[in-house]
């Protein structure tokens, strides 16, 4: 008899989906044989794939991620087991608008959170597509999945006992599954339409089916339903490009790893020693076979073998061919109804709107070590066949390349945001939570980042407990939240560092500090002893990575702590040094000469636990940083304070129409939201803090009974 | 809006008289109240012969005698800590100890310019004492009700006066720094967000500075002329023209609501320029005051003898020193004024089409319809003065909210305009650069509305190809 109920289910096995499901498992454990989360999916051999280009990371999505590893995420682990090339962008500007960027082995990275996920005793992996949705009393009980008559047997790749894939050897069946909340993470796959050219095809990726019942059943549940765009390269086959004749881009010659537990756990024989990130920081803990499959990096990053990518560019030949044909491309010829992103415009978008330019540059990208697909980094089109034919073998070295895939543009259905709470919680139905592309953003790291706060508040609304939500000022997955809410994506969303106004304060070398704190209160990091862990590996393994991380921030607090008394410490020409980090043409190597000169051992132990980072661009940006606290600190009273549920915002008579219809449309759970909702100015605000004050306090008019 | 910060504001309107009340509530009062009366301890009513100083900018002309009371929360009107200040009631004055209060200049020593992470005091919004002092449980429920229509009111009122001010050119101006700003902030911020696209160039750092400076000079100029026109002690001149026989004197008499001018409806009765001190406060709450004058009628054909020449020298004359002129034009074609007839080109011109009850000639759009007989539309014309001429209470506020934007929003510009050595601040990273060009458009939009990212990231796009 299979297990038909569990805690949280999460459907949809994408980046967002994986998040949810990883994080909820962090706060849910299993009991026994029972598992807690369940992941529902339509393909298990599908988890984790990167549909779109295989890199995680780049400008403010870097950020992103760091903050998910800091709160015990997936992503960033999953990242540094499978880069194959690790580079930071805006290395030659200031620390807190640097991005951290790895391009991945697609396959290895889809193995890699497989691995993950089956490794969690927590985490039941269902194949099936979802009919339909479970709604009492305006609570979710659960989802009908429709299972296929037998799992395929190729569906996983990796050697792992596959004890929680479904084995099902019935005919097709509809059966239900229960759990007090439910995560639906649907990505490009509700009502999904692929275009190339003239063809369409009904799917959310290539080759795969869509998810056709889950819209109508959130349409009848009364959701306002939008439609976005996005689209996709042609892939090539690199054996068939002049390569060696196409200038290289390297990545960085010391890479970075995205999760602060890379390189830091040692072999127990420590024969590996040679290939770890600084000894000195290193924590010895023994490492059992499932922590040296699921997790790779913690012993030695990079793991994989780091490759070069090529440049090349279009060409006006190409350029002229686009134009031809326009009318034969999807987005011009009206075909496709979806609104597509102005920060990731199709080739022929960037023909017509930059007609004076005479090439875009192209990079080509490896997908994998495994095989020679190349992604085209620059063209991605909804064109012909013919035309991406021409596009493609017109580029400087690409005249006999041969297309593996064509590219294609994806339309799909997606709730408008402002039907969520910042919890990713939907307003209509409690206990349904809604994460990634549905919710109008585009990126994988977008979408990992709001899977993680679905599951984190799905896992507590399970247990009964209270909401959780991060703040503007504290993690730029708090401004993704923050934006979804209080604005209506017109194109898919995705984050950038000028979206956050508090940039100093939220950069990749503080996510720790900021961020491991708040996990450890929320229970994400797990027990503090591994004699509590009931004993099975993969416990122990989920023990060791919680002990692995406070650890780790243990060392940095006591590090930064010595290198800011050296650093007050040491003047240069009677300059502080403090003074030098902060004048303009400083750079940080003559600061880090002054602390080796001073202090050789501690700048090197600085270096190795990644503190050195922090406390520089803690000083660098000293001033501002002051003032922006000061602010958040003025601003902090009013911008948590709470509006409570089911204020007739209407019935105000005292406040001005619009303001009024924002309110009502948004429904803002905060005074900090509802003054950033189009509409309101600061005096509305005030004005709203008296009404319902006074609401609350008498005969509480206007507030109906949840 | 509602914060743990303080807020100042003049609790006795904006009209001249013999005594003002300035009011504090917030955390930075017990500072203020050291720097302005020494040490007191709580609850203790310093009194006494106070002096008000600015030493930084001498906006203040002598050192003003004060007197201060000290209120220790909870035992205060808001439940906050609050000072009081009473000193003479001259609302330039006032408004320049408001100003050197908020600029944390009041009886301090000169240490240049600072970043503040104090917080430090800001203008409060229309209410806002009140609204405090409700959340702080010293109202009661049926007070809030009246707090509520407070709020509302002024707010609509004041969103009224802000937007009259910036319908005109001043809000051309304003609108045209705030989008130089925006331009320059879309420019930085390509330059940081967008670097991964082969196409992106961000600014170069000369091309920054020189463009900042130039917004950052209109802002210092128009801060400038916002001094020049709030001469302290000296009222604006209002001035009445129009043809022979416009009914000009029968409206200055209206106005003044004495027989002072004859009235006639013989052409060319008024010959010389009458002045009279005409109180709009009377009429309109938080109006002040100015000089009312009538003029002799326009008309170079009755110009014979030399008085009457006289007479027309004289009211050209006066059309050039007028802060604002009324044109009366029974025909509603208002030709002339402006036209062959010179004017200062920023003095504000109402139009006033007299003797409406006659109905005659065309309707004008943007004219006051008036009838002096019956007193038809005068609170309207008293309203149009009383803005025109920045006595309008309101728009005194709007006004030195304005300016206290402004300067708020040049000393954001400051920080990245090089003022000793270029080559230093051109070496300043763009992360910085953005975020004082943020706050410049921050205090800029607090007047012209704000920006927001969405705004920038707008502007980016359209200019740059970026994307993959």
């Amino acid at each position: 008899m299979r297990q038909q109920s569990f805690d949280v289910i999460v459907i949809g096995g994408g980046h967002a989906g994986v998040e949810a499901a990883w994080a909820a498992a962090n706060l849910l454990r299993a009991e026994g044989e029972r598992a807690s989360v369940a992941l529902v999916t339509m393909n298990a051999a599908t988890i984790g794939v990167m549909s779109c280009n295989p890199a995680i990371g780049g400008l403010a999505k870097g950020q992103l991620v760091r903050e998910i590893d800091a709160m015990g995420g997936l992503m960033a682990l999953a990242t540094d087991a499978t880069a194959i090339q690790l580079r930071v962008l805006n290395a030659s500007k200031g620390p807190a608008v640097q991005g951290p960027r790895a391009q991945c082995d697609k396959h290895a990275y889809a193995e890699q959170v497989q691995y993950m996920i089956t490794a969690r005793p927590e985490i039941r992996v269902i194949e099936g597509s979802v009919e339909a949705l479970r709604v009492e009393r305006g609570r979710i009980r659960g989802v009908v999945v429709r299972t296929p008559p037998v799992a395929s047997e190729t569906s996983t790749k990796f050697p792992m006992p596959r004890r929680d894939l479904t084995t099902n050897s019935e005919a097709a069946a509809s059966c239900e599954i229960t759990a007090s909340a439910v995560v639906l993470t649907t990505g490009t796959f509700m009502r999904g339409l692929m275009h190339t050219g003239e063809s369409t095809n009904e799917g959310g990726r290539y080759g795969e089916a869509p998810a056709l019942g889950i819209s109508g059943a959130l349409r009848e549940l009364g959701f306002e339903i939008g439609r976005l765009k996005t689209g996709t390269p042609p892939r090539i086959r690199r054996s068939t490009i002049e390569w060696d004749a196409l200038p290289p881009q390297a990545g960085d010659k010391d890479p970075a790893a995205f999760s602060d537990l890379s390189g830091r756990m040692a072999w127990h024989d420590r024969a590996d020693r040679e290939n770890a990130i600084g000894e000195a920081q290193r924590i010895e803990f023994a490492m059992n076979p499932g922590q040296s499959l699921a997790f790779p990096s913690l012993a030695r990053f990079p793991v994989l073998s780091q490759i070069e990518c090529r440049q090349t560019s279009t060409t006006p030949e190409a350029h002229e061919s686009i134009r031809a044909n326009l009318h034969r491309a999807p987005m011009f010829s009206g075909q496709i109804e979806g609104v597509g992103p102005r920060y990731c415009p199709s080739i022929e978008d960037k023909v017509v709107r930059f007609a004076e330019r005479e090439r875009h540059g192209v990079f080509l990208e490896p997908e994998s070590l495994r095989d020679d697909w190349i992604y085209c980094n620059g063209i991605s089109t909804s064109l012909p066949r013919d035309v991406q034919d021409v596009i493609v073998r017109s580029m400087p070295g690409c005249h006999r390349a041969q297309i593996l895939r064509y590219g294609y543009a994806v339309e799909y259905d997606m709730v408008r945001p402002h039907q969520i709470l910042a919890t990713c919680m939907t307003r209509f139905v409690e206990g349904l939570f809604l994460a990634g592309q549905i919710n109008g953003t585009s990126g994988y790291e977008e979408a990992a980042a709001q899977g993680l706060v679905a599951g984190i508040n799905a896992a507590r609304f399970a247990l009964g407990e209270g909401e959780f939500v991060l703040g503007r000022e504290d993690a730029y997955i708090g401004v993704l939240m923050d934006d979804l809410v209080t604005k209506t994506p017109l194109e898919p969303y995705r984050m950038f560092t000028s979206r956050a106004e508090h940039r100093l304060l939220l950069r990749s070398d503080n996510a720790a500090e900021r961020l491991t704190p708040i996990a450890e209160r929320l229970g994400l990091l797990g027990s503090r002893q591994r004699e509590s862990s009931g004993g099975s590996i993969a416990e122990e393994m989920r023990v060791d990575l919680g002990l692995l991380r406070r650890e780790h921030l243990a060392a940095r607090e006591r590090v930064g702590e010595e290198l800011n008394r050296l650093i007050d410490a040491i003047k240069v020409d009677a300059t502080p040094l403090d003074k030098l980090i902060r004048t303009p043409g400083v750079e940080p190597r003559d600061i880090e000469a002054k602390l080796n000169a001073a202090d050789a051992n501690l700048l090197k132990r600085a270096r190795s636990c990644g503190v050195l980072p922090r406390v520089l661009a803690d000083r660098l940006y000293m001033p501002y940083v002051a003032q922006q606290k000061a602010q958040i600190r003025r601003a902090a009273e009013m911008e948590h304070r709470r509006i409570p549920d089911g204020v007739d915002f209407m019935g105000m008579a005292a406040l001005r129409a619009e303001t009024r219809q924002a309110l009502t449309k948004y429904r803002p759970t905060t005074f900090g939201q509802a003054s950033r909702l189009e509409g309101v100015t600061p005096a509305d605000v005030m004005l709203l803090s008296v009404l319902l004050k006074k609401h609350g306090r008498g005969s509480g008019r206007g507030l109906k009974e949840r | 809006m509602i914060s743990g910060d303080t807020i100042i504001a003049c609790s006795t309107g904006g009209a001249h008289s013999p005594r003002a009340l300035v009011r504090l509530s917030g955390p930075d009062v017990p500072r203020l109240a050291r720097a302005i009366a020494g040490e007191i301890g709580p609850r203790v009513a310093a009194t006494g012969a106070l002096r008000l100083r600015d030493p930084v900018r001498s906006s203040i002309p002598h050192d003003v005698p004060v007197l201060c009371v000290c209120f220790a929360a909870p035992a205060s009107y808001t439940g906050e800590d609050m000072l009081e200040i009473s000193l003479p009631g001259n609302p330039t004055l006032v408004d320049r100890v408001i100003d050197a209060i908020v600029a944390d200049r009041i009886n301090a020593p000169d240490t240049g310019s600072r970043v503040d992470a104090s917080g430090g005091v800001r203008r409060a919004e229309p209410g806002e004492f009140s609204a405090r002092a409700f959340l702080n449980g010293k109202l009661t429920l049926e007070q809030a009700e009246g707090v509520a229509g407070i709020i509302a009111a002024r707010t609509g009122e004041q969103l009224a006066a802000a937007d009259r001010l910036l319908r005109g050119t001043t809000g051309d101006r304003y609108r045209a720094w705030t989008d130089e700003l925006a331009t320059l902030l879309a420019l930085v911020e390509a330059g940081i967000d967008f670097t991964d696209q082969d196409d992106v160039v961000a600014i170069t750092p000369a091309d920054l500075v020189r463009r900042a400076r130039s917004v950052d000079d209109a802002i210092s100029r128009e801060l400038g002329s916002t001094h020049a026109r709030a001469t302290p002690g000296v009222l604006p001149v209002v001035l009445i023209v129009g043809e022979p026989n416009a009914g000009k004197s029968t409206l200055f008499n209206a106005m003044l609501a004495t027989r002072r001018a004859i009235e006639s409806p013989r052409r060319g009765t008024t010959r010389d320029v009458l002045r009279e001190e005409l109180d709009l406060g009377a009429h309109i709450p938080g109006a002040g005051r100015v000089i009312l004058c009538d003029s002799a009628g326009l008309d170079e054909s009755i110009a014979i003898g030399p008085s009457e020449s006289a007479a027309q020298s004289a009211t050209r004359a006066a059309i050039v020193d007028a802060d604002v002129i009324v044109h009366c034009d029974p025909s509603g074609e208002f030709a002339r004024v402006g036209g062959e007839i010179a004017v200062r080109p920023d003095t504000p011109i109402i139009r006033v089409r007299t003797k409406s009850d006659c109905a005659s000639g065309a309707a004008a759009s943007s004219a006051i319809p008036v009838c002096a007989l019956d007193a038809w539309n005068l609170d309207l014309l008293r309203r149009a003065v009383a803005d025109a001429a920045g006595v309008g209470g309101s728009e005194g506020l709007a006004v030195a909210r304005h300016a206290e934007a402004l300067r708020s929003a040049r000393a954001a510009l400051a920080r990245i305009i090089p003022d000793t050595d270029p080559a230093a601040r051109s070496l300043l990273a763009p992360e910085t650069i953005a975020e004082s060009l943020r706050e410049a458009l921050e205090h800029l939009g607090a007047i012209s509305g704000r920006l927001t990212t969405e705004d920038i990231l707008g502007k980016v796009f359209s200019s740059f190809c970026v994307g993959k």
